[in-house]
């Protein structure tokens, strides 16, 4: 019953989290969209290419990507290969699910941890961008953020699987 | 130890994760992560963990992900595939089998604007299949249609599969799309034929509907222009170079966005469905290739691929020997797996050994797409049979693997055909020059 | 010599050329080679190019880290990381050759501490260039004029030479220049006269002006702890393959590339315009603001930025003189 309270409180902090990550990653997207537009017709039709309009689009790329991993995973869209679980007892699947998820937890938390080291050597680094010399760091943060999220959910998982195994 | 063996144990326990369905990018950076550390060091190991991802993700030639993905949503919530088959009904539709045919057609169509075969079985099952069951279609034939009409949805460009395997490689993502359209002709024309022969065989299996005068017919292209439009500003595009694939898919995207606002079908709630699930599958196909570049990176270090190759010239069997060997793997895997999650598992390993053999990555690549599109209508797992079964629930599973069979061979046939005429895939890209 | 149980120490090379490059075979296998035979079979160097253990511009955080022990990569695509070294794509400095301009940055690398302290992260082995940047054009350029309002593929950098030239850059991948080139979506593109082979570009065009425009700049390094692990006459060994031993292999091999692509031009038909002593100086005044602007910009940071580039120059002309025939 507690676990179950546990798994309600950190989803109480995760969903909401990935909802707000992943409309801002809408809102960058249709941003990326304009902007890839805007560059075609700058270079065909009028000649005059937006200056740095590719590294602002890397840029774009960076926060549409990693603002999406966590509400991905609250809708359980991460691609799996479903076939032998599926067939085996209900208790088993959830003991199952819950090693595997704790092994996504275990990459997805070193990864954000690694994350937040790049964000020290980047900021350290002074590495800019080529025409706009937009510095690399801050949109490591936001990958940061991106990444915890994401584990956050996945640990929610891994809570709701393990309550299934044990449950009598 | 040797690192022939070590790469075979991380496989081997990177497949018994995948099998326990562990998401297929989590398990393989983690996997890639471990190996990379016990064959090096685990500062590099760590080293790659906070370099891979943001360097995916900065790409400007990956920005055709979500560009190409968000113009499948827009044309799906838009009700563009309604109107495809709609215009291929009126075509056709008074023909022997004629339902069907159109049922391709529109598979054509929708594929030529969207980058995924579910989506396009999906879409094309819930016009196509009421219609083929008002008019007494058979439901193995009906079924098996759609489920398998479907698969055109990634040959034909754009293509989510050429996308991911062109990253994977390094090949030009354009040259990819341009030599995915014949052999997507091809392909519909064997399931046309094969629809017409089963028609011949048995009239019952697919009876004509009402006549459609003339006049109706021509009317037809009121349904098709968008698509028709979107398709050659992008291909012909791509093909004179003027476009990069990222461009072509900014363009597409906006024309998409465009063509759904001119004819009025975008409310509020469409369109927002449309950008989230944009933001869906591109966060879930850049954690699989985040996944897959970390596992490709231990495999290299490894040297796994480069010993496999040695090991299997050892044997001096034919190139050809070699090739059908592996398009066996990939329809055995086929059977088990997801094509996405195929795709990138195994690419990493044949890869190296085809351009090896000195066969051409852009053919292979077309080949590889057609035969792990395969898996979608083989049982156990056939993602597109599932997609059918969930929108025919009165048709049992068996139903639509039986009349998806046909298909399959048609699909083997075209395997065939590209193997000994090659020129089918590269004579485009070819042409192309550069 | 070896005994058979001691097993030789790897070292992994990432590099950012393809397999079948000549850089691959002329450059990188000879300097294995070399350290191979030095150690007499105690180092085994395997090469990964085509940044197969870590791409282009991820190289020295992967090196840094030790995810390859070694990584050859194009200093330009780290704006920003390494201040003094973005000195060295100053243009038009007049460099006649890569192994001339490789020369003068070792000489200016042992010379100005504030240029090995943006290395002080890993073990820098060299630092070498690619062959002189010459402009590939579809109608002849003869004059400063002709330039003006070209569309020029000129990645990073390059771009700003192009537009004080008065032409407007465009960037793209430069394995896609060929299709730009010949379709005439763009009226020019900068390339080291190696490009003329590796990229058939005189099927894509014909008129090539012999500028010298500019210079880019490469390093090699290596992971710090692993050169550290090493046992001391092995380290030596390292020592005794770079520096400039290992310009003179890239830059010998670069040399021997670029006249093997300016032989195939001449063969092919391409016509190779050099410009008036006159009109060289001409272009070299009007790009001038921009070796004055990063002196200054250098200067202000407290960077001895003046005396680096007279130090360049000078060093330039001195190996001009003596590699000019190499
Ligand atoms: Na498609
Ligand atoms: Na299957």
């Amino acid at each position: 019953m507690s676990l179950e309270r546990f798994v309600g409180s950190i989803e109480k902090i995760a969903h909401p989290v990935s909802r707000f990550f992943n409309f801002g990653g809408v809102g960058f997207l249709c941003i990326l969209m304009l902007l890839v537009m805007a560059h075609v017709i700058g270079r065909y039709i009028i000649t005059f290419p937006i200056p740095g309009s590719v590294e602002l689009i890397e840029f774009l790329m960076i926060l549409v990507v990693f603002l999406g991993l966590a509400e991905c995973a609250v809708h359980r869209g991460n691609v799996s290969v479903d076939l032998f679980v599926e067939q085996l007892p209900k208790r088993v699947q959830a003991v199952i699910d819950a090693f595997t998820c704790l092994c996504s937890v275990g990459i997805v938390s070193l990864i954000t941890w690694q994350s937040a080291v790049q964000v020290k050597l980047l900021w350290e680094s002074g590495h800019v961008s080529g025409v706009l010399h937009i510095p690399h760091w801050p949109f490591a943060v936001v990958m940061v953020f991106g990444w915890a999220a994401f584990s956050l959910v996945l640990v929610a998982h891994f809570f709701e699987y393990l309550g299934r195994a044990l449950r009598k | 130890m040797n690192p022939f063996v070590i790469g075979l144990i991380f496989i081997g326990i990177l497949l018994i994760l995948l099998f326990l369905r562990m998401p297929v990018g989590l398990a393989m950076a983690l996997i890639g992560f471990i190996g990379f550390a016990f064959i090096t060091n685990l500062g590099g190991a760590y080293g790659q963990l906070r370099i891979v991802p943001m360097s995916i993700a900065a790409n400007y030639d990956l920005c055709v992900i979500p560009l190409f993905m968000l113009m499948g949503s827009l044309a799906y919530h838009s009700g563009l595939s309604h109107d495809l088959y709609c215009g291929a009904y009126k075509c056709v539709g008074d023909l022997p089998g004629g339902l069907a045919i159109a049922t391709i057609l529109g598979c054509c169509g929708f594929a030529a604007v969207c980058g995924s075969t579910l989506a396009t079985a999906a879409t094309m099952g819930m016009v196509a299949l009421p219609e083929m069951k008002k008019y007494n279609y058979d439901p193995a034939l009906a079924t098996g249609t759609v489920s398998s009409g479907g698969s055109l949805g990634i040959l034909i460009p754009p293509s989510s599969i050429f996308i991911i395997y062109g990253i994977l490689t390094e090949q030009s993502i354009s040259r990819l799309f341009i030599s995915g359209i014949f052999p997507g002709i091809l392909l519909a024309s064997l399931f046309i034929t094969v629809i017409c022969v089963q028609v011949k065989i048995n009239p019952k299996l697919g009876p004509p509907s009402e006549r459609i005068p003339f006049i109706e017919k021509l009317r037809a292209i009121k349904y098709m222009w968008p698509v028709l439009t979107l398709f050659l500003v992008i291909m012909s595009g791509l093909y004179m170079g003027v476009f990069t694939a990222t461009e072509a898919a900014g363009v597409g995207a906006f024309g998409a966005l465009l063509a759904g606002l001119i004819k009025k079908r975008f409310t509020r709630q469409n369109l927002i469905a449309a950008l989230l699930e944009t933001m869906r599958s591109t966060a879930m196909i850049f954690v699989v290739v985040i996944g897959a570049m970390i596992f490709g990176y231990f495999l290299t270090a490894s040297r796994f691929t480069t010993e496999l190759a040695n090991f299997i010239a050892g044997f001096n069997l034919s190139r050809y020997v070699i090739f059908a060997g592996i398009i066996a793997v990939y329809m055995i895997l086929g059977c088990l797996m997801d094509t996405l999650a195929m795709v990138i598992l195994t690419v990493p390993i044949f890869y190296p050994l085809i351009v090896k053999m000195g066969f051409d990555p852009i053919w292979f690549g077309v080949v590889m797409v057609l035969v792990t599109e395969m898996g979608v209508i083989t049982p156990p797992v056939g993602m597109n049979v599932y997609v059918v079964h969930g929108i025919a629930k009165d048709v049992p599973m068996f139903t639509i693997f039986r009349g998806a069979m046909p298909f399959f061979i048609m699909m083997m046939l075209c395997v065939v055909l590209l193997t000994i005429f090659p020129q089918i895939t590269t004579f485009l890209p070819n042409l192309m020059g550069g | 010599p070896v005994s058979a149980a001691e097993k030789p120490i790897e070292l992994s090379l990432n590099h950012l050329f393809p397999e079948v490059s000549w850089f691959h075979k002329n450059a990188v296998l000879p300097w294995k080679n070399l350290v191979e035979q030095k150690s007499k079979g105690r180092l085994k160097v395997n090469i990964y190019p085509s940044g197969a253990l870590a791409k282009s511009t991820t190289m020295y955080d992967a090196v840094k880290a030790g995810a390859a022990d070694i990584v050859l990569d194009a200093g330009p695509y780290y704006i920003g990381r390494f201040p003094m070294s973005e000195g060295t794509q100053i243009p038009l400095l007049g460099a006649k050759s890569s192994w001339v301009a490789s020369r003068a940055w070792m000489d200016l690398y042992d010379e100005f501490p504030e240029l090995r302290k943006e290395y002080a992260d890993v073990k820098l082995l060299w630092l070498f260039s690619q062959g002189p940047g010459q402009l590939f054009t579809r109608k002849p350029v003869k004059k400063m004029e002709e330039v003006k309002g070209l569309i020029v593929r000129a990645p990073g950098g390059i771009g700003d030479i192009m537009k004080a030239l008065g032409a407007s850059p465009v960037s793209m991948p430069s394995s896609e220049s060929y299709l730009a080139l010949s379709k005439g979506t763009i009226d020019a593109t900068v390339f080291p006269g190696e490009a003329i082979a590796t990229y058939k570009l005189y099927e894509a065009t014909k008129y090539v002006t012999m500028s010298n425009l500019y210079v880019q700049w490469f390093f090699v390094a290596m992971n710090k702890e692993k050169y550290n692990s090493l046992p001391k006459d092995l380290q030596k060994v390292i020592d005794e393959c770079s520096g400039t031993v290992g310009t003179d292999i890239v830059g010998k091999a670069w040399n021997d590339a670029d006249k093997v692509g300016f032989e195939l031009g001449k063969q092919k038909g391409m016509e190779f315009i050099y410009l008036s002593p006159e009109e060289q100086k001409r272009w070299e005044q009007q790009v001038a603001p921009l070796a004055n602007e990063w002196i200054k910009s250098m200067e202000a940071k407290g960077y001895p930025a003046k005396k680096f580039v007279d130090a360049m120059r000078k060093a330039i002309e001195k190996y001009n003189k003596q590699l000019a025939g190499k």
